[in-house]
């Protein structure tokens, strides 16, 4: 037997990891325990109808809310009352710490923790670390910083790639007028090298609107670099423009994709300057920026729905969602209609990543639009649940 | 304490000639596709729901529509879903059969005139049938949606296992056995040790108890230990073989369990079925389990790793038709360590493993069982 | 220029010239001095340079073999040698092991030369330096300068490239360090040097890539040609910079061009030297001579005024006496001490000045005697023109004493007419010679001149055109702005009258009489033209003297009266003529006449 044992390369073992599975035999679920959890933003308030002052605070929020009302507050005047969800709000430090109890008389079951203790504004290291030594139960991780977290021995769940990061160039500007400069710009980038080496293999190449797990259909949206017609197209551009590409200064993975799409626009002979902006702030000096845009819903016809209602208002266009959301071909033809003029330039798609801890058990990775299924988990502590002998 | 009723030789044989047939048939079934009919509209095959005929049958109308007046066209059919090969061809086959019967001309990739790609795709509403007909630079695109079935739907989820604790110890575990009896109840545990076999019993308390420990000094120095207690024949009565030893009687009355030195061979002890398929996509060992799902005898192997990494139990469905590779079924159960053993079990779709938990060192005794989903 | 001033300007150029000549060759021998003393320094200073370099390429060399053969470098090349190994798990390593062996540049590089990882531009993973494969002798080729793109755009750096060998692929390890500020803190410098770096980033020179320690440098703009022509033509060389505020004074720099593989040129290192020691020599040496030069021009003022003293008063003496005796006083004396050849011309000169006196003495008594004899001829003649009638006559009376009472009668008439005719141009005759005697002084009163002309040709209008004789053409041309003077309108008149009536006596046969006034001086000057005979030069010079005349009729008087009549206004008459042309006899008037003194003596021939 031992003999008939081939080395497992790492790259197998990240995979095996990969799989959202964990490395454990099935047990029955164990009550009991605080399950730890660090969260990137600082949330300072956890009314669902208050208004969060940066997307990942109102993120983070939405699945604070979820373990707090029922249906994430979203619902009835019932579903709004604190405490009507499936845990109880013990201590709460706005922007610091959040200790929720499980709620006992929950409609959908007590949860298997007793306690989830949440702690607030951590950086991305520093939840890393506490992963890796056990500090921390769960967190959110970039997806950048999944198979290095992986490597460190940090259990990693990925989700499907539901958050697009794409190119908007702004209509208006002297600098992306030219739409042979546009699509020279589109051409120029090599969105496989982003995501094999920016995003470390975590997300796909984004070439339309919708991810092929959604829709099926993006892979007749070409995502190959043709730096070739990109060079032809920029012989036809007069002048030498420049374009400025804003994106925010906080986000580390944007400022690589920036920094990035330079260069291959430089190989190209197009001159694009990434310009870091405050987070929150506009981008009236820039001529195109990153975004980062999330589908609301796994549904192709509800994404795109979603998607263009994010994005018509920056590029002016008014491309409406299709009539039929269950028709894939009206989906494709909206997508085509969205992206002609290459005012919009998708880059790549990025899955959501979680970070778990060896205890935790049970974890099954949130779909698109869901939240932390955090009232289903339960940590094994070695006492519960396992059995030495049946 | 022997059972009246244990299987026999020939119960055994008949079970295997049985298990041939079912193979033969399943091999003799995935060769043929369904029948085609020309110049009739195509009727529901077993190989195509209904539903998606009425899209294929979208489809090829939208094709026709577009290719005509060609003279000749080429159909290429790719999939990047994650149907299986007979339903692709069968959707193949309606699309072939229903451009026909739309008065367009087939041809090779040199003959023709068009060439009509065909992507069978996969979304989260269904499967995504997307037609792409090039001419004078433009292309025409054309999408229809096959909608998941139940059946399809229960084919992706694979094959379940089940990994249940049965015993766990410090002490190094070559094998163990749960001799079964009709009648009886599992109350006996045989643990076969490096040098010893022991047997536990909870007949009269819920925790096991040592009933009697059989010593056996090794006749040969190894440094590979391997053992196995063999009880297929009857499910309780058998022998347990360890280099240097070997023990029989009835397990079930372990007072009847005599042991013997022996010269058996290290090489005799390779863990797994023989009888099993070789898998190379595992790397490791591998038992047949005497289960078949939608026709397809299923194998449990575990991983390529050494005894110092964790390791896994995974499902796989034979198909012995042509070049097809046993494909996973399902979900692997992961363990805290390598499986040091798997045998068959003695119930169909089970079997047993020893697996070495790293966390705790502990040598950790399952049974594995396999249910069609 | 007087004498003096030209013996001041000689005297001080000289000096000017000796303590010029002296400063520049002290300031040329200085200069050499300090040229020979810099050009050692300089030397000494390019090979510490050039061994600086050295050092640092060797320690390049070690910082990269270090990468190289870290453990977790080796672990990359072989995990990579594995076919279908994943580099992108890397793609963050170099900017941590650069970090860690202190490497401004590092990049990893695959079989390929595909950029696996990179400190300096994280972002241009993928691409390929294909440089890095075009060689095979890397370990052996030590480090070198290259030119480096990074994220912030393109650096100079040393470079090594280091290959691990793992199977049959490499992977390089290219490192290095940047060429700039700090390498030049590091380099040692004497007091008065500056070392500056330029880095040949673009196709000509570019003032941002001229750097000190500090960064750029302010002041590049003077370099610029000297750039460029070492960019074309690197070599060694040596050159001036003219003063700029940083140096507070020249520098002398010496070129070093700094090239890598292939002899590129990546750099100029620029090592100068500040000349402020040998301007602050210079100028000590410049303000020494200009006070030798300005003690010098004090002595040359007193040398020369006290050598011109010497030399040129007696001069002046002499020319104050010249210029006495050109005014007449014959009897000017000059008494001259000094070198004994100006007192032999002073008494040369005091005996010429008495020989004149002499000669004019004599002159005067023997024109005197002259114009007596002319005066004698004139009046004998004058006189006797009448008396001969008379005698006639009167022996006529004496012979008609014989005749009857009624032809005694008619003969006394006719002889006392005669008589009394006769007496009466005796009595003109004599008149005029006491007028001439007698020439009144001038009444001063405004006088227009022009109205004087007007009306002395409105009184010959009549005798122009005269019945009997040619007609004469009078043409005035009085300038309207032409000022009143002080005067005696009656003399000026009887004056200008004479004139007139001398020019109607030149032109026989009629012509154009033509009077003229123009302001001129502050005064007046008229001229009284006719086209008549003309006179010759002889004439021209005796016409005013009295009695003389070229008429047959007449005393001789009219000219010598008009001479006078303008010496008395103070002014001048002179006359030009030409023979058969005419004459133009131009008189100037001052506005006033000057105060006569009390002993004035009379002009020549007047009164006499």
């Amino acid at each position: 037997m031992l003999s008939r044992r081939l080395a497992i390369s790492s790259a197998a073992l990240a995979i095996v990891a990969l799989a959202g599975q964990p490395a454990l035999p099935a047990r029955r679920p164990g009550y009991g325990g605080t399950l730890r959890v660090e969260i990137g933003a600082s949330v300072t308030s956890i009314d669902p109808t208050a208004p969060s002052s940066s997307p990942d605070e109102a993120a983070e929020k939405r699945q604070i809310d979820s373990l707090i009302y029922e249906n994430g507050g979203s619902g009835g005047s019932n579903d709004s009352v604190a405490g009507s969800g499936p845990f109880r709000i013990s201590e709460w430090e706005p922007g610091k710490q959040l200790t929720l109890v499980a709620n006992n008389d929950y409609s959908g079951g007590r949860p298997f923790v007793d306690a989830i203790e949440i702690d607030m504004g951590r950086s991305v290291r520093d939840r890393l670390t506490d992963l890796a030594v056990g500090q921390t139960d769960f967190s959110e991780i970039p997806a950048e910083d999944a198979r290095q977290a992986a490597g460190s021995g940090v259990r990693i769940s990925a989700a499907q790639p539901d958050e697009l990061i794409a190119i908007v160039l702004f209509p208006g500007h002297s600098a992306t007028a030219d739409a042979n400069l546009r699509q020279a710009l589109a051409c120029s980038v090599n969105r496989a090298a982003i995501v094999d080496f920016i995003l470390q293999k975590e997300g796909q190449p984004a070439g339309g609107l919708l991810p092929q797990w959604s829709s099926g259909t993006a892979f007749l949206f070409p995502t190959a670099a043709d730096p070739a017609h990109a060079k032809e197209l920029r012989l036809q551009i007069a002048g030498s423009p420049l374009i400025r590409l804003g994106y925010d200064s906080g986000d580390a993975l944007e400022e690589s994709i920036a920094d990035r799409i330079s260069v291959d626009a430089r190989e190209a002979g197009i001159s694009v300057m990434p310009a870091p902006l405050q987070t929150g702030a506009s981008a009236s000096k820039s001529d195109a920026r990153l975004i980062r845009v999330s589908m609301n819903s796994p549904h192709p016809g509800v994404a795109l729905g979603g998607l263009l209602g994010a994005l018509n208002p920056l590029t002016g266009l008014t491309t409406g969602p299709p009539v039929d959301a269950s028709s894939a071909e009206q989906i494709y033809t909206v997508q085509r209609s969205a992206l002609d003029g290459f005012w919009v330039v998708p880059l790549v798609w990025v899955p959501r990543v979680y970070g778990l801890s060896g205890r935790v058990r049970d974890w099954q990775t949130p779909a698109t639009g869901e939240t932390w299924p955090l009232a289903n988990v339960w940590l094994d502590t070695g006492s519960s649940g396992a059995a030495k002998q049946n | 304490m022997r059972s009246s009723c244990r299987p026999n030789s020939l119960l055994r044989y008949f079970l295997s000639v049985l298990f041939l047939c079912v193979l033969a048939s399943f091999s003799v079934l995935s060769q043929t596709g369904p029948p085609v009919k020309t110049g009739e509209p195509f009727e529901p095959s077993s190989g195509a729901p209904a539903e998606w005929q009425k899209a294929l049958r979208d489809l090829t109308s939208k094709i026709a529509k577009t290719v005509l007046p060609a003279s000749r066209v080429a159909v290429l059919v790719n999939n990047i879903s994650s149907l299986e090969p007979e339903d692709v061809a069968a959707i193949e086959s309606i699309l072939r059969t229903q451009i026909e019967s739309a008065g367009v001309h087939l041809g090779t990739g040199n003959t023709a005139d068009l060439t009509v790609q065909v992507t069978l795709s996969e979304g989260v509403e269904g499967y995504v049938a997307v037609a792409q007909v090039k001419s004078n630079g433009n292309e025409q695109v054309t999408i229809v949606t096959l909608p998941f079935m139940a059946r399809n739907a229960s084919q992706t989820r694979g094959v379940l296992l089940d990994a249940k604790l049965v015993w766990q110890q410090s002490a190094q575990m070559l094998d163990f056995a749960l001799p079964a009896a009709p009648g009886f109840s599992q109350n006996v545990l045989a643990v076969l040790e490096p040098k010893q076999l022991v047997f536990y019993s909870r007949d009269l308390t819920p925790q096991w108890q040592v009933m009697r420990a059989l010593q056996s000094e090794p006749s040969v120095a190894t440094r590979d230990w391997r053992g196995h207690i063999d009880l297929s024949q009857s499910g309780s009565s058998g022998d347990a073989r360890w280099p240097g030893s070997e023990c029989k009687g009835d397990f079930l009355r372990p007072a009847s369990v005599t042991c013997t030195s022996s010269d058996h061979r290290d090489d005799a002890w390779i863990s797994g079925d023989s009888r099993a398929p070789f898998l190379p996509v595992s790397g490791g060992d591998t038992v047949s389990t005497a289960l078949q799902c939608r026709s397809h005898p299923i194998a449990l192997a575990t991983g390529g790793g050494d005894s110092t990494q964790p390791d896994f139990i995974q499902a796989y469905e034979l198909r012995t038709t042509g070049s097809d590779a046993p494909a996973p079924s399902g979900s692997p159960i992961n363990f805290d360590g390598p499986v040091l053993a798997i045998w068959p079990g003695s119930a169909s779709g089970a079997a047993r493993a020893v697996v070495r938990n790293l966390q705790t060192g502990n040598y950790e005794a399952y049974v594995v069982t396999a249910t069609c989903n | 220029m007087t004498f003096r001033a030209k013996l001041f300007f000689v005297f001080t150029l000289a000096l000017l010239l000796s303590v010029g000549v002296i400063v520049a060759g002290v300031t040329i021998n200085v200069r050499n001095s300090f040229e020979q003393l810099n050009t050692g320094h300089m030397d000494a200073l390019v090979a510490q340079f050039q061994q600086e370099i050295d050092r640092r390429k060797a320690e390049v060399v070690t910082r990269v073999r270090g990468v190289a053969e870290d453990n977790g470098t080796v672990t990359m090349a072989m995990n990579l040698a594995r076919p279908g190994s994943d580099v992108s798990i890397y793609v963050n390593d170099a900017s941590n092991v650069g970090k860690a062996h202190q490497l401004d540049f590092l990049d990893f590089l695959s079989d390929d030369g595909s950029i696996i990882s990179s400190k300096e531009w994280p972002a241009r993973f993928g691409y390929k330096l294909a440089w890095v494969t075009e060689s095979q002798d890397w370990p052996t080729a030590g480090a070198f300068l290259a030119r480096v793109d990074t994220q912030d755009g393109p650096q100079i750096g040393f470079l090594s490239v280091m290959p691990i060998r793992v199977g049959d692929k490499n992977l390089y390890v290219v490192g290095g360090e940047q060429l700039y500020t700090k390498f030049l803190s590091q380099l040692v410098l004497p007091q008065g040097m500056r070392a500056l770096l330029y880095l040949n980033l673009d196709q000509s020179f570019q003032a941002i890539n001229l750097i000190d320690v500090n960064g750029p440098v302010v002041q590049g703009d003077p370099f610029t040609a000297t750039i460029n022509e070492e960019l074309a033509h690197p070599s060694n060389r040596t050159f001036t910079i003219p003063y700029t505020p940083e140096a507070g004074a020249p520098e002398v720099f010496h070129a070093l061009p700094l090239q890598g593989r292939n002899n590129q040129l990546f750099g100029v290192l620029l090592v100068g030297n500040s000349q402020r020691d040998l301007v602050a020599m210079e100028r000590r040496i410049a303000l020494l001579g200009a006070a030798v030069a300005l003690g010098g021009l004090f002595l040359g003022l007193l040398l020369s005024w006290w050598a011109a003293a010497r030399v040129t008063r007696p001069v002046r003496k002499l020319a104050a006496g010249a210029q006495r005796v050109s005014q007449g006083d014959l009897g000017s004396r000059v008494e001259v001490r000094g070198p004994s050849e100006m007192v032999q011309l002073a008494q040369s000169f005091n005996r010429m000045t008495d020989q004149l006196n002499e000669q004019r003495e004599r002159l005067v008594q023997a024109e005197r005697v002259a114009a007596w004899r002319e005066l004698a001829r004139r009046l004998a003649h004058e006189l006797k023109n009448p008396l001969f009638p008379l005698q006639t006559t009167v022996q006529n009376m004496q012979r008609a004493k014989d005749l009857d009472a009624q032809q005694f009668e008619e003969v006394f008439r006719e002889s006392t007419g005669i008589l009394l005719s006769e007496i009466d141009n005796l009595k003109k005759i004599i008149s005029r010679f006491s007028d001439f005697a007698r020439m009144p002084q001038p009444e001063l009163a405004a006088v227009n001149v022009n109205d004087l002309a007007r009306g002395t040709a409105k009184l010959f209008e009549s005798q122009f055109s005269a019945v009997g004789r040619p007609p004469i053409t009078s043409e005035l041309h009085l300038n309207p702005e032409l000022p009143l003077i002080e005067a005696d309108s009656t003399l000026l008149k009887r004056a200008l009258e004479n004139l007139v009536l001398n020019a109607m006596d030149a032109m026989p046969g009629g012509g154009v009489l033509m009077l003229r006034t123009a302001p001129q001086d502050g005064g007046v000057h008229l001229e009284v033209s006719d086209t008549g005979t003309g006179l010759t030069p002889e004439e021209c010079d005796r016409l005013f003297t009295p009695y003389y005349t070229t008429k047959h009729h007449g005393t001789g008087l009219g000219l010598a009266i008009v001479q006078s009549v303008v010496s008395d206004h103070g002014g001048r008459i002179s006359v030009e003529s030409e023979a058969g042309v005419g004459t133009s006899f131009h008189i100037f008037l001052p506005m006033k006449p000057p105060p006569r003194p009390a002993d004035h003596a009379p002009s020549n021939g007047e009164g006499a």
